[in-house]
């Protein structure tokens, strides 16, 4: 959710969600919201998928560790 | 969602995942897998499309993990932001947008399917039947803000509507789902 708004909006609602814990609660709920979404939502993907994905992420190089 | 061999807590997974270990990655996978493809099919909802996305978003959780910071948001959170980005990325790239098209003339037969109700796709009701549940004024900005990766002043613009409309809506529409999904 918090990437519906500018950088300049999301620095001022981190800077209120800091100081101001309902803030901070009322913006937890609303990704709450969009989590249990996504969970209802769920689709499975191929079972091959897995297995590309983990070579793929093997061949990439670590930036730096 | 699958069941993972050993459980974690969230704050043991980070710690796997920023050391780059393998069962991190494994356990990861198997939990969330399923969620974040569901989202990037809202989005892309070509089968092979969405599955080049889903092995992006791995990649680029492997790459920026250590970019993740717990005191901001939950893990899932970040991960679901992470996919609906490159989804939605994906889907303003010219390739995309051909394809697009077909998905478009697909959505209209849909709607008129629907409001004739002669030809039930229960896959695509199966998808939105939350959202579904709203009313439709609501549903048509979650669907655009949320899965289209619209603003909300582009969504205001494209629906002509004032954007304190907009704005009001998208907060009781927030709402209501979260009554409507427990």
């Amino acid at each position: 959710m918090l990437n519906q708004v500018t950088d300049k909006e999301r620095a001022e609602l981190e800077a209120m969600a800091s100081k101001h814990p309902e803030i901070k609660a009322e913006i937890r709920a609303i990704e709450e919201v969009l989590v249990n979404y996504a969970m209802a939502h769920s689709k499975t993907p191929p079972k091959d998928l897995k297995q590309q994905i983990f070579s793929k992420i093997q061949q990439t190089q670590t930036p730096e560790n | 969602m699958q069941t993972p061999s050993k459980t974690y807590s969230e704050a043991e997974l980070v710690r796997l995942l920023k050391s780059k270990d393998s069962e991190g990655y494994n356990v990861l996978y198997d939990n969330y897998s399923a969620a974040l493809y569901g989202i990037i099919s809202r989005v892309v909802p070509a089968e092979e499309i969405a599955q080049d996305v889903l092995q992006d978003v791995f990649v680029k959780i492997w790459k920026n993990i250590d970019s993740y910071d717990a005191s901001k948001g939950r893990l899932f959170t970040w991960m679901l932001n992470i996919a609906r980005n490159s989804a939605i990325d994906y889907s303003r790239s010219k390739q995309f947008k051909m394809e697009n098209k077909i998905q478009e003339i697909e959505n209209s037969v849909y709607e008129i399917n629907r409001h004739t109700s002669t030809h039930i796709n229960t896959d695509i009701i199966g998808l939105r039947d939350q959202v579904d549940k709203l009313k439709k004024e609501h549903s048509v900005l979650i669907n655009m803000i949320y899965f289209g990766g619209y603003t909300q002043e582009e969504t205001a613009k494209k629906l002509k509507m004032p954007l304190g409309t907009v704005k009001t809506r998208v907060r009781a529409a927030i709402i209501q789902l979260r009554q409507l999904i427990k």
